[in-house]
Parts: structure tokens; sequence; C-alpha cells
């Protein structure tokens, strides 16, 4: 007779027994027989129409009869059947146009608004956004469109947490110092709202990698703060078609507006050409308030929930300008210009380009940016503890100075130099500095023109020095 | 009642680590008391789910007719199945309920970030249409409320 094994599982419907011997000449006998001996293994066995359920599979010593001939498989003495079920599952929904209970419960204040709704909340999961740069604007943004449901958030950037960061970076902490931006903006994401993926691009965005970057996503969002890659970002998005929701700040000031969307302007309609390197500080030269990128960066993620969600009036023609020492916004009208090189009528850019060159500034990082007007932090304090004489000229701002200083420096701010140029002598040797050497960079430059001769830049600024020679002078 | 001893738990959630980000399942060994599963091995299954394992797993059927028979060798019994959740919290989710098997406990770890963040067990009705939380006692069950539970 043919034995059926009877799972452990199910032994308490089967009088506890382990198998049963029944003479049957099929499966389908053998199954039938065994649920008439156990009425309680029948509703275990069979769906309320009397058909295998779904789920449990039957195996003819160890062949599935799914592949023989089902219940019609014969059955022969010493036969051995097993019965065992199918197991599947995950965390996934089954259905990607669903939302989990999880789901329904913490998105439960959009899902109420029916500008949002169960239909708007799925947008939003199917959503993927890449956010250019994971700094100041990057921080809200992130934190925002990670708790609002955006199912895909793409991240570049390729910095490691500085603790000048943290004065407006909220995604990182204290504890983050020195680790990858990536790394820690991956944990806090996820600690937020671990059902939705972030995608790590530790890499700078280029013109040979924005294409494929920008290719997996919906809605990019510059948070840079850089002329080449704004260019660059304004560029891939026009020739992509993806909308390009712009943020920046500077001190108390910002802008917002949405870039590249169909027939509304870009940001090469409102600056054709970037400005003279140099001319426009950055944040790092000339400082900014806090608090003013977490403003700026949640307007961005409201334009880019907005767009994700089609509903209301996006900032597309309008530069919406920001004032905190006011406390004022303004609006200005902004139209697409049809002779924009990359976004007009008749296009003349029709791939990227080298935006390094098309703004006329270095790369960071040079292969060896030395130049032979350096002076490297080391050797200026080997030559000044041999008493040699030099002029040290410090051109940052008054408040920076009074931050901290090297001794005996003499404060020319960059902007004073040319009509201060005359206090200094060409004869002697003039060591200018500033914070992280780019602005004394230039105060070089302009000193050469003027026929200095004898002056060098130091290489990496009072933060160098900090780092190579006195770390008590404070790095900010 | 579903009680998980000492060294099942720890053997399910090394192996919940060691394939995270991946999802992991496995069986759960162990006798049936009086109103107490006492589940005393965590069997470690292949998970064979022909996609992306991150937020999905198959268990293999010829896979569980080996612990099925493992259990009968070992004089214990198949209590359930135990699987992780990734990066998401330990509940049951719509394709864990369509996926189930009556006859078993279905035991959820959430690992985040490759550390555990919580746990649960489940049954569900015969047509599938229903999953109901049993009470779940492990050697963590007294630490401090899990951070990446959704509240």
């Amino acid at each position: 007779m043919p034995r059926i094994l009877i799972p452990t599982a199910l032994r308490p419907y089967a009088e506890r027994r382990d198998s049963v011997d029944l003479p049957a000449a099929t499966v389908g006998e053998l199954l039938e027989k065994l649920a008439a001996a156990y009425p309680e293994l029948r509703r275990h066995l069979f769906s309320e129409e009397g058909k295998l359920r779904s789920f449990v599979n039957v195996y003819v010593n160890d062949e599935d009869i799914r592949y023989l001939k089902r219940e019609a498989t014969p059955l022969a003495e010493g036969d051995l059947i097993s019965i065992v079920p199918s197991v599947a599952g995950g965390a996934a929904p089954s259905s990607a146009a669903g939302l989990s209970n999880q789901e329904i419960l913490r998105y439960s204040r959009h899902l109420i608004m029916p500008e949002v709704g169960l239909e708007g909340q799925l947008k939003l999961k199917q959503a993927r956004v890449l956010l250019v740069g994971a700094g100041g604007l990057g921080s809200p943004l992130a934190l925002y469109l990670a708790a609002a449901g955006v199912g895909r958030i793409g991240l570049v950037d390729y910095d490691l947490v500085d603790l000048s960061n943290l004065q407006r970076q909220i995604l990182y902490g204290t504890q983050d110092l020195g680790r990858k931006k990536l790394d820690s903006a991956l944990e806090r994401i996820l600690a937020l709202n671990p059902t939705i993926t972030v995608d790590r691009h530790d890499t700078a965005l280029s013109s040979e990698n924005a294409p494929a970057i920008l290719a997996g996503y919906d809605v990019v969002v510059d948070g840079t703060d850089n002329f080449p890659t704004r260019y660059l970002v304004n560029d891939a998005c026009v020739l992509l078609g993806k909308p390009n929701v712009y943020g920046s700040i500077f001190r108390f000031e910002g802008q917002v507006t949405v870039f590249g969307a169909p027939g509304g302007p870009c940001y090469r309609c409102l600056y054709p050409e970037p400005p003279p390197p140099g001319l426009v500080p950055s944040c790092a030269e000339g400082g900014v308030l806090g608090i003013l990128p977490g403003l700026i960066g949640v307007i961005q993620a409201t334009e880019t929930v907005k767009l994700i969600l089609g509903i209301g009036r996006p900032l597309v023609g309008r530069l919406l300008l920001y004032d905190a020492l006011a406390m004022r916004f303004r609006e200005l009208r902004l139209r697409r210009n049809p002779d924009c090189p990359v976004c007009g009528d008749r296009p003349t850019i029709r791939q990227l380009i080298d935006y390094h060159q098309f703004c006329g500034v270095p790369r960071e990082a040079p292969a060896d940016g030395r130049t032979e007007w350096d002076i490297e932090p080391r050797e200026l304090q080997a030559r000044l503890e041999r008493g040699e004489r030099l002029l040290l000229i410090d051109v940052r701002e008054p408040h920076e100075f009074q931050i901290c200083r090297l001794p005996n420096a003499r404060l020319i701010p960059l902007g004073e130099l040319p009509r201060r140029v005359h206090e200094l002598d060409t004869a002697e040797e003039i060591v200018a500095h500033c914070r992280s050497g780019q602005r004394s960079a230039k105060a070089v430059s302009f000193l050469r023109q003027a026929g200095f001769r004898k002056v060098k830049n130091l290489r990496g600024g009072l933060l160098a020095w900090s780092e190579q020679v006195d770390p008590r002078l404070p790095k900010y | 009642m579903i009680r998980i001893e000492q060294e099942a738990w720890q053997a399910m959630l090394a192996h919940a680590r060691r394939v995270y980000p991946e999802e992991c399942c496995g069986a759960l060994l162990g006798l049936r008391e009086e109103g107490l599963k006492r589940v005393l091995r965590a069997l470690p299954l292949e998970n064979a789910h022909p996609g992306s394992r991150r937020s999905r797993y198959q268990v293999r059927p010829e896979e569980l007719l080996e612990a099925e028979r493992q259990a009968r060798r070992e004089g214990v019994e198949l209590i359930g199945i135990y699987h992780s959740h990734p990066d998401c919290p330990a509940y049951f989710s719509r394709t864990d309920l369509e996926n189930a098997c009556p006859w078993y406990s279905f035991l959820v770890v959430s690992i985040c970030r490759g550390r555990f963040e919580g746990a649960g067990s489940w049954t569900v009705n015969p047509d599938r249409t229903a999953a109901v939380p049993e009470e779940l006692l492990h050697p963590d069950s007294s630490s401090e409320e899990p951070t990446c539970r959704e509240s």
C-alpha cells in the first residue's frame, strides 16, 4: 500500500499520526481517502470547491506530481507520498500599485487630503528624484522628500562630513565627522523612512557621467554651490527633458525657481554667461546664515512634490527671491529666451560641454595644483623661524581676522587691495594668505600684474596652516 | 503563544544579518506544548526568489520537505517559517499573507542597517485572507522599543 507522510503541523488533525497507509491507485484517490478518514484535515488540503489548495504541493517519492500526471499520477506498492506547502512572502507589496497598511498609516495626513489622496501618494512612491549635492540645500530636501514618501531618492556627493558643515547641513551630526556624507545620509534617511530606496552616487557630477545618472530620475534638484555644476545640471536637464528645481543661497538671501519645464525658461535664459571667475563669492568665502538653506531647500522640496503630484501652480517662469534680513519674498518674472543656446528655438548646444572651461574656473583638486607662486605652510614656518623678513598679508575680511590670524599678519581685505596697493613695497617679500588659499591666489595674481615679483600665496591658507603647522589655530 | 529559545534566536538573527540587505528565510523546528509553541532550532533555508531578494523570499518546496524530514528524524515538529524584512518594519505584509501557508507560524524579523529592530509572529486563516498576530517571546523581548518600527 502507498504510504502518505503527514506533515508535522497537520498531525493534530490526523490523530497525531506521522504517516497513514491507504489503498489507492492514484494521488487524487489517496488524498480523497485521507480527507475522508480525517475530516479535520480536509479544509487544510482542499478549498471549499473541493480543489487542492494552491499552496499544497504533493510529491511521490521525490517527484513533484505537477511534473507527473498531477492528481492522476498512478501509485504503486511502497510509494512514499509527501505533502509540502509553498511558502513565500516578503516586505514588498505584491502589487506595485498598492500601499501597505503601515504606509497608509504613515502617510495618513496626505491621504486624507483629496489633492494628494491614494493616487497622489502612489505617484510619490513611484517618483524618482535626484538631489545634486547633499549639503545645506540637500539636507532638508532629502529629509522632507523621504518623509513625504518619494520612493527613490538619488544623492550625488563625494564629500566627507566636516565640522563647518554642521551649522546648516542637518542631515549630519557631530558623530558623523569625517564620514562620507552619503553613508551618513543613507542611515539618516532610512531611519526616517525605511520603505524608500536611496541611491548613492559617490562622485562629482560631470559631463561624462551626468547623462547616465540623470536618466534614472524624473525630477532633478540642484543644490550645488558652484557655477560649472549649475550650468551642467541645467544643460543636462534641458537636453534630457527633465525639470530642474533650482535653489541658491548666499549670506542672507536665496533664490528658487523651476527650470527646464516644458515651455519654461532655463538657467541660461536667466544667466547666459557665467560671472567672471572670483566675482561672485561662494558660501565658503562669503558665508551663509545656517537657517537659510533650510528655508530655500524646503521650498525646493515643496516644488518637487507639486511637480510629482501635478498640483498647484509650479514656480515655472517665476524667480522667487528671499531676503532673510528684511524677511521679504519677491518674485521676478522669467521668460524663456528664444535665442537661448540650449533651450531656444535654434539651440547651438546639443551635448554637454566642458563646464569648468566655460566658467573659467579650474577643476577642484587638480593633479598637482602647485605653482611657483605657492609657498607650503611648513616652508613658511621654517623661513619665519630662521628670522627671515617676510610681510604677511591677510586678505580676509575684518570679522574673519577677529576669529584667528597669524602673528604679525597685516590685514588688507582683497576688495581693498587695489586702492591700498601703494602701502606695499615691491622690494619686500610678501606672503598673501586667506582662509583656504583661494582669495589670496587672486591677491597674488593681482599683485603680479601690478609689478610685484617677490610675492607668494600660502598654499591651502590658514586651514592648511592649522593642519600642518599649528593646530592651535582654529579652523572655520 | 510562540517562544523562541536562545540558540534558535541567535541562529536566526545571525542568518538575517549575514544575508542583509537581502531577505533571509528558514524553518523553525520545535515542540508544540499546551498553548505554547517552543522553537528550539532555526534552520536556514535558501531564499529561492527568482528576482531581487531585497524585499521578497521564496522557499523551495524540496528544501522544506527536507526540513520536514529532519524534524521527523529529530522527533520535533516544523512549527513555523521565519524571514527578515531588511530596512523595513516587522509587519506581516500583503505579500506575506498571500503567499503564506496556514499550517505554520510566520515569524518576521526587522533588520535595519544590519541591526535587529523588532520581530512579530502571525498565523493565517485557511483562505489566506487574514493574519492573526500571536504572542511572541524571545530573548530580546524585554529590550527597549525598536527604533525602526513605524508608529
